[in-house]
């Protein structure tokens, strides 16, 4: 693999034990023109690694899980040594369609803004219930904590250019590193824009998603997080 | 009367504690040190003194014992979060050194060597 040359686009892909799904997710996007993906492997128990290796894409790996921030850091450290013009995260669970990958591309491609998120909130009546409700609570939190919201703070498809994602820093380690995104696209003054997606959901899909006590954690890690001034 | 005296020992050793530990961290600040001496000493004399918690009920606040104990677990919140958030810290540095380990085997898998 020849790091030096300029890579265009390059997805990013926090997983964790997820088997079932990331050969697809790779080969789909390989299909539609994204070669330049980092699979960011969180301490996987199953084989999510070695497939992801044996298909050729650039994989990290954690020693132990240490959940979606810590996996979204190393990512954008890895991101910062590769140095793509954009970078994309998206789901290992085959959530993302191409056409929103592509969407949220085309945003930073024509320079509309620094960062990019998918709103899965055009699309309620396929989004369920729980789920919705829960989308509508993490964005009053992610007001209440930091001072900035967005219309689906929560969403796991995001695009950065250059600038934004060499200034963005990570200290979260869980499923609040979300909000804390938004919140650091708000401190560095970069530009956001957020465009319509239409998520896909499927069983195992919505297996993965969160509980009411993942949320309730959530918040108390992202009171945590607020208090702890970094 | 039993369990007052429980709960004043107990509020008592917690104070003590959040005293000493704010007073070496310096978390606090050295205006709530100086109002946990006097919240522990208000909460002493007015046990030993019940012409003060007579003084209390006066002055309209009904039970000055009790007054204590909420101050005393609304203390206790706070000194349980102030862990959490230690412990949150603790967190974020161990994240780092998942991040590094992960970085510095990707530079030599890859042979990156430079950082743009």
């Amino acid at each position: 693999m020849n790091s030096q040359r300029t890579i265009e686009v390059l997805i990013i892909i926090p997983a964790y034990n997820e088997e079932r799904t990331i050969k697809q997710v790779i080969e789909n996007l390989r299909l539609h023109g994204f070669n330049d993906i980092v699979v960011i492997d969180d301490g996987s128990e199953d084989t999510t690694l070695t497939i992801a290796q044996r298909l050729g894409v650039y994989t990290l790996h954690h020693l132990f899980n240490r959940g979606l921030g810590t996996a979204l850091a190393t990512g954008l450290e890895a991101a910062k040594l590769l140095n793509p013009e954009f970078i994309v995260t998206v789901d290992a669970d085959g959530q993302h369609s191409i056409e929103d990958i592509k969407k949220v591309v085309d945003t930073l491609k024509k320079k509309e803004a620094d960062a990019c998120i998918g709103n899965r909130t055009a699309h309620t009546k396929k989004m369920p219930f729980k789920r919705y409700l829960y989308n509508k609570f993490a964005n009053l939190v992610t007001f209440v904590m930091y001072g900035f919201s967005s219309a689906d703070t929560q969403s796991g498809l995001r695009g950065f250019n250059r600038n934004a994602y060499r200034l963005i820093s990570i200290n979260t380690s869980k499923m609040e590193v979300s909000s804390e995104i938004i919140y650091r696209i708000k401190t560095n003054k970069l530009t956001l824009k957020e465009v319509d997606i239409e998520p896909i959901y499927t069983p195992y899909s919505l297996s993965k998603g969160q509980s009411f006590l993942t949320g309730v954690k959530t918040f108390v890690r992202l009171l945590l997080h607020r208090f702890s001034g970094r | 009367m039993l369990l007052k005296i429980i709960l004043t020992i107990l509020f008592s050793i917690l104070i003590l504690r959040l005293v000493v530990q704010f007073a070496k961290s310096r978390i606090g600040g050295i205006h709530f040190f100086f109002f946990l001496c006097i919240w522990s000493g208000a909460m002493f004399f007015t046990w030993q003194y019940p012409a003060l918690e007579a003084l209390g009920e006066r002055l309209g606040l009904r039970q000055v014992t009790n007054l204590i104990i909420y101050a005393g677990l609304i203390l206790a919140v706070y000194y349980v979060f102030v862990s959490a958030v230690k412990f949150y810290k603790i967190e974020q540095d161990i994240n780092k050194l998942v991040t590094k380990d992960a970085i510095n085997e990707f530079k030599r898998k890859y042979n990156i060597t430079d950082e743009h």
